[in-house]
């Protein structure tokens, strides 16, 4: 690696000259990237102009169309739209519950799919390793709604896999949707389960990818599996793992709405710990239509996150320069 | 003579205009409401509708179905439509009409549709359609008062010797689902959803969302004419208290507040609903069962139940569309067999005329049932068409009736929220927690009453209850 490094270092001038040259290389990437490239334009980058909202009191006005109303017929307000979400007397319990959840998800992400990659890589059987892989990968392709109901059919109340349970051996039945105790834990393990298999098979592909010889050449020298893993297995899967802990920082006040409106079936009894920023946008503004509060709020979520983003980003950079996003 | 020859020309333009407008039939895009899906068989109908209105008046519909999500949607970004449904509950008519979204009808009506203007009264035009003295909408002739019915298992009842009566008090309820609770004891007299028992809340004209009310039981006290929060009201707080008592005598299911609603597969012994006198007696062909309609509130008569269905027209639509959509209307207020194919669809597939009791009326198909089934209100007024063979009502009876309402003392006065926008978002969320709980009696009204005040009053109540209670004041001052 060093070594590589330093012949880089050395011939700068001559690779940089070469960079210059568009090559055939280059022009298949270019074109395999254009799908993304239109996609980010045209639903991230297009619609950015709706920021406006956050600072107007948008009102349509019949005949004018929707920039005319929006740009020039509706009155600025400053940061008047951004009061409302102070208004909120729960406001510190959903900021709690916000950073709270997004923490230890963060925690989570970083460690377990990591961990599994690894245990699988080191299944000697390739088919059992397989349907492990497609089995943690499953739950990712479901809807929150989809979810929703699997969990249902384990807490209803009457009818519950759960409760079924407990009720033939004796006990008496638990008002799932009603007992706000089980939750931060069940929300955690649901998240788990359908997010890491999809980071899981990033790590595995990063897994894959490293240099057979090394391994080898570390079983020469006699190293164990353990060491093999701390040696040359995790220092090579860092910097994907500094990625992937950057951009989640940039989500943690963003949630999953349907992680915490969907799953818990909208239970206000669960409110004190389901309450995001999301959820609560949500309940307020459904009645009112009032497109200017909730994109004030998403200006706010996307802001804060993209300076914790570009924060999480410096301190990796101190801690390991090759790690890093940009 | 170049005088004499612009003016031929002008003629002459004016005249092929017009031979052109005979010749196609002015089109005009109608948003309805639907709850859930458009109905299967929309382009059937709409088909069959459109050939009818082309011949009589030169006007066709594209009919669009929305949910209330929808319409706020389509009203903020400018979807082209030219003539909507508009109410108290839905595509908001007072913030609409407020924000001038909707065509000025004042004159038009009077003076395009005199049948039309004729055949609604004059109070709804009043009360229903107009704001600040202009009219806004075509109030759909409906039910225009709110009564509040138990709808009862006739037959399971009958079984265990319970007698059912006509009228009742919600507090009545509650020897029924004893009875109910002691002779079916692996069932749940009180089946609900999160929304509880439809209706319940509507013995107040409520003015912000649901924490501030004006209880219709109020007028005539000293208390008249004062806008107040829900807890102020003795009626609501008795319904809720009573609620929680039940919930705790196991009479409703114990996850009431989280699941959506009882569906008709399910044969709840009891359910409520708004309606009039005589809707809900007799077979039920959405239960499957015999049901028996008892009142327990009302008749209530407020510019809210006035405003129960309305149909607005596009600001933005010239004089030419909106004359069109006008006549369209007059024509469902005036004309039964076009009305008819609106409400029940084309006949011979959706429905037959049959007579009972030498009364000319509608048996709907099982296609009909199926494909082509709404509200009454959706694309026009009830009264104008035909009833059927399940349910009979004498209008005429029913709006007579009226004159002994329990009348809103708040005449015409709309809340405007503009100044507590933020308050009132802020309060909403507060109620989201509570309302499914209050509803289904999950939560003891008495315990938690406390906390509910006080995170409403951080969250500006107090601000929202001056501010309408100051615009009342200067609305009565008038």
């Amino acid at each position: 690696m060093k070594k590589d490094n330093l012949a880089v270092r050395d011939g700068g001038h001559v690779v940089r000259n070469k960079r210059k040259r568009f090559t055939w290389d280059d022009l298949e990437l270019t074109i395999l990237s254009l799908p993304t490239i239109a996609w980010l334009i045209a639903f991230c980058y297009v619609p950015m102009f709706g920021i406006v909202f956050a600072f107007k009191n948008y009102k349509y006005k019949p005949g004018k169309g929707f920039l005319y109303s929006l740009f020039v017929s509706s009155k600025w307000v400053g940061m008047k739209n951004f009061e409302f979400l102070f208004r909120s007397p729960d406001i510190a319990n959903i900021f709690r519950n916000t950073l709270g959840y997004n923490t230890v998800f963060l925690l989570i992400g970083v460690t377990l799919p990591v961990a599994l990659a690894i245990m699988i890589t080191q299944l000697h059987s390739r088919r059992v390793a397989k349907v492990c892989q497609t089995a943690v990968f499953l739950p990712h392709f479901l809807s929150w709604v989809v979810i929703s109901y699997f969990v249902y059919a384990f807490l209803s109340t009457d009818k519950g896999l759960v409760n079924s349970m407990i009720v033939a051996l004796g006990g008496n039945p638990i008002l799932w949707y009603q007992d706000p105790k089980p939750w931060p834990y069940l929300l955690v393990f649901i998240n788990t389960w359908k997010t890491f298999g999809y980071s899981m098979v990033v790590y595995m592909a990063t897994i894959t990818g490293i240099d057979q010889s090394l391994y080898e050449s570390a079983v020469i020298d006699g190293a164990s599996k353990w060491q093999q893993t701390w040696g040359i297995t995790i220092p090579l899967l860092r910097p994907v793992i500094s990625i992937m802990f950057i951009m989640n920082v940039g989500n943690i006040f963003a949630t999953d709405f349907g992680l915490f409106f969907q799953v818990t079936r909208d239970s206000n009894s669960l409110i004190n710990v389901t309450q995001t920023l999301d959820v609560y946008v949500h309940k307020a503004l459904i009645q009112s239509n009032n497109y200017n509060y909730s994109s004030a709020v998403a200006l706010m979520q996307s802001v804060f996150g993209c300076i914790l983003l570009i924060i999480s980003n410096i301190v990796i950079k101190k801690i390991d320069p090759e790690s890093g996003l940009f | 003579m170049k005088k004499f020859l612009s003016l031929a020309l002008a003629l002459m333009l004016v005249l092929a205009i017009a031979c052109t407008a005979s010749a196609e039939p002015q089109k005009i895009i109608w948003w309805v409401y639907a709850s859930g899906d458009a109905p299967i068989d929309t382009q059937m109908v709409v088909d069959a509708a459109n050939a009818y209105s082309a011949e009589k008046i030169g006007v066709e519909v594209e009919l669009i179905f929305k949910n209330e999500e929808q319409f706020g949607l389509g009203m903020q970004t400018g979807e082209p439509y030219d003539m909507t449904f508009t109410c108290d509950w839905a595509n908001d008519f007072a913030s609409n009409a407020y924000n001038e979204m909707f065509y000025d009808i004042t004159d038009l009506v009077k003076t395009a549709t005199p049948a039309l203007y004729e055949a609604i009264d004059q109070k709804y035009w009043d009360v229903a359609g107009s704001l600040n003295g202009k009219i806004y909408a075509v109030p759909t002739l409906k039910d225009m008062a709110s009564q509040q019915f138990f709808r009862l298992d006739k037959e399971r009842f009958e079984a265990i010797g319970c007698e059912l009566p006509d009228e009742m008090t919600f507090a009545e309820l509650e020897p029924l689902l004893k009875a109910y609770k002691e002779n079916y004891t692996d069932l749940y007299p009180l089946m609900m959803g999160k929304g509880g028992l439809t209706g319940m809340t509507n013995s107040a004209q409520w003015i912000a969302g649901n924490y501030l009310c004006s209880p219709y039981h109020l007028a005539g006290t000293d208390r008249e004419n004062k806008i107040i929060p829900f807890w102020e009201d003795e009626v609501l707080m008795e319904r809720y208290q009573l609620l929680h008592k039940w919930y705790e005598l196991g009479y409703i299911n114990p996850d009431a507040a989280t699941i959506e609603s009882i569906g008709s597969d399910i044969r709840a012994a009891i359910r409520s609903g708004s309606a009039w006198k005589g809707y809900y007696s007799g077979y039920s062909s959405w239960a499957g069962i015999v049901v028996h309609g008892a009142s327990y509130a009302g008749p209530f008569m407020s510019t809210a139940t006035m405003r129960g269905a309305m149909n607005a027209i596009n600001a933005a639509a010239s004089e030419e569309q909106a004359i069109a959509c006008l006549k369209y209307l007059e024509l469902l207020n005036t004309d039964r067999t076009f009305r008819d194919i609106l409400r029940y669809g084309v006949e011979g597939t959706h429905f037959n005329y049959t007579e009972v009791n030498g009364n000319k009326v509608v048996e709907r198909t099982e296609q009909g049932n199926n494909n082509w089934s709404m509200d009454g209100f959706v694309t026009g007024s009830v009264v104008n068409a035909s009833c059927t063979t399940d349910s009979y009502y004498d209008w005429e009876e029913i709006f007579a009736d009226y004159e002994n309402a329990i009348v809103s003392t708040l005449g015409t006065f709309t809340f405007d929220k503009t100044n507590v926008e933020a308050e009132c978002a802020a309060c909403s969320a507060v109620m989201e927690k509570y309302t499914a709980e209050l509803l289904t009696g999950t939560l003891d009204v008495d315990a938690k009453l406390e906390t509910i005040k006080e995170e409403l009053k951080a969250a500006g109540i107090e601000a929202i209850q001056a501010e309408a209670q100051a615009q009342l004041d200067a609305y009565l001052a008038q």
